[in-house]
């Protein structure tokens, strides 16, 4: 029969086998962790252009490193601890990751890694209702948070920079989903059965009663809808928005509601307008008009406020002493109490070259230890009040990224205007290239 | 412990539905007390340490995350948030924030509403994480458990087949058989006893032999081979 030395062995060792799985599977469910933090030091007021705006945009992208969530790559709202992850910040990091790995900030294949990640979340785990993701999600699990809307605008953000990051990946799965995820989304749907773009949409309630119907950062949306090979809204959508042309100190511009920078910004972050005519509108020279009308409108209120008094200017929606506010200048509503954003001053870099870079390297100067911090220039500040804002947003933090990078190697531009879709759509909107 | 629990209970049904049976009423439940008690043992010790894997994972994963997330520093993250997000609202959708700012209590009540909202939410986080736990750590458990049934059955089983084994071993007229158990299996003493009795036979049944062997006198080997055999008792006396 059996051996009694090995059936003494046996036994105990069998029990011991028995529950190493166990505390394994234990440990591993308990154990995470997220990256290391950086530090990032003021930029030199009078380093060269180049070298000044490449450390302002890499400091913007130590934001995406730190503020994604290292298991689904969905990207915080906010700086601040418990904020949600945004869907268009998740778009913006998509779009800073690709850039970073080709500044060499980052290696391609930790970039790539984490793309690939952040769309297979968006691909199979964050909640969306026909491909609209909800504007705020849970960062671990992806889930609807904060009674959030399926967003319009925040969907086409994130697409954006999913399709960018395509480009820079080309020929490689990061590509192929990007361009599954697109697909995916129903944008007629979004119509409601009208003639423009629902903004949101919501389980509770179904539809918002608001409606993408005028000039501001809708361009995005638009091209993309428009430019669907799955779902298309009719070209004639294109027509259907209202184009408000004002003028401020002698300059006509077609503004947004708000007259708030980022209107002019979102779409020419990932559209190139310069040589693109809409019946006899340039959106680019719009835009650069209504960013010095923005600078205008500050230095003719700098008697009533302080910040404008030491030539500050970038009335943009923001962090302010009292909340978040969608700042902005004339032609518009003009709200503003004497706050400014230093992310939308960078972020027109590619219409005021000189004015952006005179006003940040101020900044630099002057106020180093107020305004710059761990992920470079923060959110917002008001002197009067002698108010700084402590933490950063996503989207500010992105946008400054894309815009340095346009403006530095035209790099965005050159890669989504060779997208099929942006092809499409300036095509079936009749909108002329102009020959530069 | 639920586990525990469940068997205990089972035990006990199982326990009372055969001792109510007249005919094989059970008038000492205690039979064999070591092996038994043995069996028991090992039953507690293993139910034990799968119950409790259940527990501190239940306790420690959930309720721990429960408790985090109604910190009061979430707390205020989330006030902070629900305020944000009354902001993010009004400057999309244009909705005019001087109403608020003129009356503070409305503006206030506004972020009470999204923050219980919030709350409820985070509450069906922690119950939706605590199903996906269970079910993480299900897999395992059963496994666990199936492996410890196997252990369990195998050191009650395995004797049993030996057992038999031998017998069959017995019926062929094979005395040199021994049972030789594992050093944690169940019935020691009855392999002891078993081998004793077998020892025994062989002795018997080699002396025996040996009579044959080394008497020629058949009075003489009819005289010692009653005498020996005389110890044995049979069915045909």
């Amino acid at each position: 029969m059996s051996s009694p030395k090995k059936s003494a062995n046996s036994g105990p060792r069998k029990s011991k086998l028995f529950f190493c799985p166990l505390i394994g599977i234990l440990f591993i469910s308990f154990v995470s962790g997220p990256l290391a933090p950086a530090e990032a030091a003021v930029p030199r007021e009078n380093l060269p252009k180049k070298e000044f705006l490449r450390t302002v945009q890499k400091d913007a992208f130590l934001y995406f490193v730190k503020c994604s969530d290292p298991r689904t790559g969905l990207t915080r709202d906010s700086s601040q601890p418990g904020s949600p992850a945004s869907i268009a910040a998740t778009g913006f990091s998509l779009a800073a990751l690709a850039i970073a790995q080709e500044q060499g900030w980052i290696s391609y294949a930790d970039a790539y890694r984490q793309i690939l990640k952040t769309l297979e979340t968006l691909e199979q785990k964050a909640q969306h209702k026909n491909g609209f993701y909800f504007h705020f999600l849970d960062a671990r699990t992806g889930k609807r948070v904060w009674g959030s809307e399926a967003s319009s605008i925040d969907t086409a953000l994130v697409l954006a920079g999913a399709l960018l990051a395509g480009e820079y990946f080309k020929g490689t799965p990061i590509e192929t989903l990007a361009r599954k995820i697109y697909r995916r989304v129903n944008w007629k749907w979004m119509m409601n059965g009208s003639d423009l773009i629902c903004m949101g949409w919501k389980p509770e309630n179904g539809f918002l009663p608001y409606y993408w119907d005028s000039y501001n950062e809708l361009i995005i949306l638009q091209a993309l809808a428009i430019g669907s090979p799955t779902f298309p809204i009719p070209s004639s959508a294109w027509n259907q928005w209202d184009r408000f042309e004002d003028e401020y100190n002698g300059r006509k511009i077609i503004y947004s509601h708000s007259g708030s920078l980022f209107t002019y910004q979102y779409s020419q972050a990932f559209i190139d307008f310069r040589n693109l005519d809409d019946k006899g509108v340039n959106y680019f020279e719009n835009s650069k008009q209504a960013t010095l009308a923005n600078k205008e409108f500050c230095y003719n209120n700098r008697l009533s406020y302080k910040t404008y008094g030491e030539s500050f200017w970038g009335l943009s929606a923001c962090l302010g002493p009292g909340g978040y506010r969608a700042y902005g200048a004339r032609p518009g509503q003009a709200q503003h109490d004497g706050t400014v954003a230093p992310h939308a001053c960078a972020a027109s870099i590619v219409f005021t070259p000189h004015e952006t870079l005179q006003t940040l390297r101020f900044l630099c100067k002057n106020y180093p230890d107020q305004v710059y911090g761990e992920f470079g220039f923060k959110d917002s500040f008001n002197l009067a009040k002698n108010w700084w804002a402590y933490e950063y947003l996503g989207i500010d933090q992105g946008i400054m990224i894309l815009m340095i990078e346009n403006y530095l190697t035209e790099g965005v531009w050159s890669r989504f205007m060779n997208l099929r879709p942006v092809e499409k759509w300036i095509s079936l909107c009749g909108l002329k290239k102009e020959i530069s | 412990m639920l586990l525990l629990t469940a068997q205990v209970v089972c035990f006990i049904i199982f326990s009372f539905t055969m001792s109510t049976s007249l005919k094989n009423r059970r008038k000492q439940f205690l039979v064999n007390k070591s092996l038994q008690f043995h069996v028991m043992g090992w039953a507690f010790v293993i139910l034990l340490v799968v119950s409790s894997c259940i527990v501190f994972s239940l306790y420690f994963g959930v309720w721990s995350q429960a408790l985090q997330e109604f910190s009061d520093e979430n707390i205020q993250n989330a006030l902070q948030f629900a305020s944000r997000v009354q902001d993010y609202d009004a400057a999309r959708f244009g909705q005019s924030n001087s109403e608020e700012l003129a009356n503070p209590r409305l503006a206030f009540i506004k972020d009470t509403e999204r923050f219980s909202e919030r709350q409820r939410e985070m509450i069906q986080g922690i119950l939706d994480r605590a199903h996906e736990r269970l079910m993480a750590l299900g897999l395992p458990l059963l496994i666990l458990i199936a492996l410890s049934t196997v252990y369990l059955s195998h050191k009650i089983a395995g004797p049993l087949y030996r057992f038999g084994k031998s017998f069959e071993e017995l019926g062929t007229k094979n005395l040199t058989i021994r049972v030789r158990l594992r050093k944690f299996d169940e019935a020691k003493t009855l392999s002891a006893v078993f081998n004793q009795a077998v020892v025994k036979l062989d002795g018997a049944m080699g002396k025996i032999k040996k009579i044959l062997r080394e008497n020629q006198n058949p009075s003489l080997l009819k005289n010692e081979l009653s005498k020996e055999i005389s110890e044995f008792r049979t069915t045909e006396e």
